[in-house]
């Protein structure tokens, strides 16, 4: 569904942000971790998630470095750095903000209005 | 890396196709969906192609979600260099054409032989018809 998605892409930059604020995870991870702990209610595909995770190291709000894995495949890691910090507590504030008042706005009734 | 399973070469050389960017760029995209498929194939060994799609996305949204982080001045640039290219072959085909035409037109217009006119001078002819008669008349006399 297309609405769907643009709200997923809209979130999908504080999913990612709060998880790595957890710890350090690989692209791959990310992925399995956001469909697993939102009960595969949000789930995004790696098409979607290269593109925030490039503008977010882009900005300096992440960082990656790459380990050995085995003896040949190389891992990338995504690190949240301590701007990424401020910038993910920013942005989390921004979000309950907003929803909250949206929740009003959903749920609002004439007669609530007029008892206020 | 030498990649070994065909679903996920498949997939990367079909983004590949598509991707925009300059190459560094691609490069980079194309080396980050090959470290998360490979991440991928190591937990289900078995996927498919179809498999690969679902997970990562089809290549063209792929590409697509990649083109819009690259720069529009890059685009614009791009464009601008096709837009020479497409203009330089319509100018090739354009010549090519008048040239079909004018070999076409020349072909039904032409009889098919040539006509070849010599001129003999009179006085030259005159000359050797006299040196003709003076010949024949000598063998005679004689």
């Amino acid at each position: 569904m297309q609405v769907r998605e643009h709200f997923k892409r809209g979130v999908s930059e504080i999913a990612i942000l709060h998880l790595l604020n957890e710890r350090d995870m690989y692209g791959y991870e990310l992925l399995r971790e956001i469909g697993k702990r939102s009960q595969n209610k949000f789930v995004l595909k790696y098409s979607s998630l290269y593109p925030v995770l490039y503008r977010l190291i882009d900005k300096g709000i992440i960082s990656d470095t790459q380990k050995l894995v085995g003896k040949r495949r190389t891992r990338v890691y995504y690190h949240l750095t301590e701007m990424g910090k401020e910038y993910y507590e920013e942005l989390k504030s921004e979000y309950y903000y907003i929803t909250e008042g949206f929740n009003y706005l959903m749920n609002y009734q004439e007669n609530d209005n007029e008892n206020q | 890396m030498k990649i070994s399973n065909e679903s996920e070469k498949k997939y990367l050389r079909e983004t590949k196709k598509l991707l925009i960017g300059d190459s560094k760029k691609k490069n980079d995209t194309l080396k980050a969906y090959q470290n998360e498929i490979e991440e991928y194939l190591e937990e289900k060994p078995n996927a498919t192609y179809d498999n690969i799609v679902e997970f990562f996305g089809s290549p063209s949204e792929a590409a697509a979600e990649a083109a819009a982080e690259v720069p529009i001045e890059y685009v614009k640039k791009r464009m601008g260099f096709k837009l020479w290219i497409v203009f330089g072959i319509l100018c090739a085909l354009l010549m090519w054409g008048i040239g079909v035409t004018a070999a076409v037109i020349d072909a039904h217009s032409s009889t098919g032989y040539f006509v070849e006119t010599l001129a003999v001078e009179e006085e030259y002819e005159n000359d050797n018809i006299q040196m003709l008669t003076d010949a024949l008349s000598t063998e005679e006399n004689l």
